[in-house]
């Protein structure tokens, strides 16, 4: 790819940027939120046309105008947001969209099927094609969209943050799956936030900041420290990982909670754990492990099926989220755009989203509209949230945007305990260490905190202890718990 | 943008209906100009037209902003037209009058309450249950007015004519004028709506329901309560809309009350978008349509042929709302 630009309206987000990739390689593509790496992998699988510039594969020049005329190219790409029918069987899925005949000898196909598997080291028998999608965990379901890669023949896949979802230990054996497919002339594109993975998987990086080109350097002559300050332009100071604080009396203390699921086993199955005043509390696990369920509940969105709750060693069970908002309880939800704001909304109408009825924003049913817009600029100046107004909808912000919008409306509107869900996602390291930096400036102040993320690292680095989340149970594990005994944890181990 | 390619949708489609009809357009569109605006005596008469489906439209508008689509404010405003046209009969003058509107409004509220309340806590959709009350409420209003509420002396399916001490005043009368004071009240209606949407943190709840009602659980609001509510004031501005058809024009109930308002006004709330202010020239367009639809009549156009129209806006706002899911998915 050579001297691609790609404008949206007066913002451009990509500035003459060149990308070679050598065949049989897995080649890393880093860069802070909107440096330009998801635009300019989408450019190279036909979701966006380029302004200007020329991409060659194998040398020859081509024009790619969708995704269809991508694959014909041998160019795929898995995206973050897995393109799985839950109701059909995982053969089923494989072929979707490239069926071999309009008569389908499922025999014969299952045979392919299982041959490309095996490419990657996995052994799928018949039994394993005939279940349903919906059984799949992340991580399955992620290998299934390389496996439908490979069955479409692609030869250059992209990989958006592929291990945003997975265990460490699931992100092993997808990187080893890669390797192997490299090994058989297979070429990676890996877009990701993670260091670690560049240094240990990559063989070379190409570096972006701000839609530009600037630097691309074989992996064996980089350092994390070195790429950390080509991404981000200045030195970083990492922060020192605070030290478990003295224990209180708890402020908020969970007793043998369970959540249903609809069907089957419970989602979250009998928690009980304490938070103190002044305490950030981690909550590691894979995703899906009941995480979102242990917030919903704790929000009053979703009943529990029994077990209790104190807040201040009252019960606070069977009150309505309205009131546990009232008490100062704050959420980032899981799912920004279903959850967390209204798309349509400007960012001033979004600001006080769940806070509307507190006497700041509400004047006996009134809404106070100077003390909102101020909130909103507030909020919005808090992480440096962009944007083109705060009257313009927030759906126009990009995710990253929003996120920042959506945690300032946390952590700035005086939360007594705030429960973050995946607060870095969509942030880029700096304003990841800002987010910290509030929610631990809150605690400081008295306020509790717990934070679930599938990124053990980030936990470690800036809460005061970590506790797990594996399949609906909430384990305690020391205070001091070192990594790798958190990590055997997420997979359901022993301490 | 939505709002004006919706019109000139429905302009064209008005005209391209005609034309199938082998009526010449020119013509068409000089009698539906002087039937409908042509003189005070017509323009009276677009505002009569107006007033119905202002205040349906309102009804509908206020269910649509929390995500319901009310299609039984047809039969709404046929049980507020009957139930304020019995009261009004049974106790006479200003009180009655007054006694009439609130029966109207709590016939209409009422004839919501199925459809709400199965909509907030059974989670059927409401325009199944409210298509189906409204061939409930044609059906009952029918038997009833044909029956039990016959005016005695009637061969006809009606109530008795309402004394003028029982009816809404005219807010204009010098004839060919002629403009009622129910049109104010819809004005009215539609203004304090407005303000209540943008300004009370009630109408901020009621629109995160209608815009993201997962969003609006997480914001610790009580989305059943919201939309039982919203279902039942809906209703209450339609029933509110027949009383004011029975007190303020018809001065009475008769089998074929309602040539359709309540339909007619789904494209007016859709065609309003978002902006409460937007129904009244919405229904304003209805009805000058509809007023010079009458005097096509005798270029041979059926009267049906707003209905027709409100059928387009209807399908081409869902096609353009639906795009956008599609896009947005």
């Amino acid at each position: 790819m050579r001297g691609i630009s790609k404008q949206f309206g007066r913002v451009q987000a990509l500035d003459n940027v060149g990308l070679t990739v050598e065949s049989g390689s897995i080649h890393g593509v880093v860069g802070e939120n909107g440096a330009g790496k998801s635009t300019l992998m989408k450019v190279l699988y036909g979701a966006y046309q380029a302004d200007s510039g020329e991409v060659r594969v194998n040398g020859k020049a081509v024009n790619i105008r969708s995704s269809k005329e991508a694959i014909a190219l041998g160019i795929g790409m898995v995206s973050q947001h897995y393109g799985i029918v839950p109701e059909l069987t995982l053969l089923d899925n494989l072929i979707l969209g490239a069926e071999p005949s309009v008569v389908l000898d499922k025999g014969k196909i299952r045979e392919r099927a299982s041959k490309i598997a095996a490419s990657i080291g996995l052994d799928y028998g018949p039994e394993i094609w005939d279940r349903d999608a919906s059984a799949m965990s992340a991580s399955e379901a992620q290998r299934l969209e390389i496996l439908k890669l490979l069955w479409r023949e692609a030869k250059i896949m992209i990989l958006d943050e592929p291990t945003a979802m997975l265990s460490p230990k699931d992100g092993e054996a997808l990187f080893g799956s890669l390797r192997a497919l490299t090994k058989e002339g297979a070429t990676v594109l890996l877009v990701t936030h993670r260091l670690p993975e560049i240094m240990e998987y990559c063989d070379r990086v190409t570096v972006l900041r701000g839609g530009k080109w600037i630097a691309d350097v074989p992996v064996s002559e980089a350092n994390p420290e070195m790429l950390s300050e080509l991404i981000v332009g200045r030195t970083l100071t990492a922060s020192e990982r605070p030290k478990p604080i003295a224990p209180t009396p708890p402020v908020l203390e969970v007793k043998s909670l369970s959540v249903a699921r609809d069907r089957g086993t419970d989602a979250v199955q009998k928690a009980s754990f304490e938070l103190s005043p002044g305490e950030l509390v981690g909550i590691a696990g894979v995703d899906g492990s009941g995480q979102a369920e242990l917030f919903r509940a704790l929000l009053g969105v979703t009943p529990i099926r029994e077990g209790e709750m104190l807040w201040h060693r009252k019960a606070i069970s069977n009150e309505p989220t309205e009131k546990r908002i009232e008490l100062g309880w704050r959420i980032l939800p899981e799912d920004r755009l279903q959850e967390g704001i209204i798309s349509d909304w400007s960012l001033i109408e979004n600001s006080t989203l769940g806070l509307h009825r507190l006497p700041k924003f509400s004047d006996g049913g009134k809404v106070r509209v100077p003390e909102r817009a101020a909130f909103a600029q507030k909020a919005a100046e808090k992480f440096g949230t962009k944007h083109g107004g705060l009257e313009t909808s927030i759906g126009g912000l990009s995710g990253g945007n929003q996120q920042r919008f959506v945690a300032a409306r946390m952590t700035e509107s005086g939360p007594k305990l705030f429960l973050a869900f995946q607060p870095s996602r969509g942030l880029d390291i700096a304003a990841t260490e800002d987010l910290y930096a509030a929610m631990q400036e809150r605690c400081r102040e008295g306020a509790a905190g717990l934070v679930v993320s599938f990124d053990l690292d980030e936990l470690m680095a800036h809460c005061h202890r970590v506790l797990v989340m594996f399949s609906g149970k909430v384990v305690v594990p020391a205070a001091d718990a070192d990594r790798d005994t958190l990590g055997r944890l997420m997979v359901g181990g022993e301490a | 943008m939505k709002q004006v390619v919706l019109i000139v949708a429905c302009v064209v489609a008005f005209i391209g209906m005609l034309v199938l009809g082998g009526i010449s357009p020119v013509e068409a569109a000089q009698t539906l100009f002087t039937g409908s605006l042509g003189s005070p005596r017509a323009i009276s008469g677009s505002l009569k037209e107006t007033t119905p489906l202002l205040l349906a439209g309102l009804g509908v508008f206020f269910a649509l902003r929390a995500g319901l689509f009310n299609i039984g404010i047809e039969g709404q405003f046929l049980l507020g037209g009957f139930a304020s046209a019995l009261v009004a009969l049974a106790v006479p003058g200003p009180a009655g009058l007054l006694l009439a509107m609130v029966a109207g409004i709590a016939a209409g509220a009422l004839w919501a309450l199925p459809a709400g309340w199965i909509r907030a806590y059974r989670n059927g959709h409401e325009v199944i249950t409210t298509i189906m009350l409204n061939s409930v409420a044609v059906a009952l209003t029918d038997f009833l007015v044909a029956g039990p509420a016959r005016a005695a002396n009637q061969t006809g399916a009606t109530t008795a004519t309402i004394p003028t001490s029982g009816r809404l005043p005219a807010l204009l009368n010098s004839p060919p004028w002629n403009v009622s004071s129910g049109l104010l009240l819809g004005l009215i209606l539609c203004g304090v709506m407005a303000w209540w949407m943008k300004r009370r943190v009630a109408g901020y709840e009621l629109q995160a329901v209608g815009a993201n009602p997962s969003a609006a659980e997480f914001a610790g609001i009580n989305v059943r309560k919201v939309r039982l509510n919203a279902m039942l004031i809906s209703g209450a501005i339609g029933g509110l809309g027949g009383a004011i058809q029975t007190l303020a024009f018809e001065g009475r109930f008769y089998q074929g009350f309602s040539p359709g308002y309540g339909f007619d006004s789904l494209g007016v709330a859709l065609l309003a978008g978002s902006n409460a202010l937007l129904v009244v020239p919405m229904s304003l367009l209805f009805g000058v349509l509809s007023k010079g639809g009458t005097s096509l009549l005798i270029l041979g156009v059926p009267k049906g042929l707003t209905n027709l129209v409100a059928g387009l806006v209807i399908l081409i706002s869902a096609t353009i709302r639906y795009r956008r899911q599609a896009q947005d998915a």
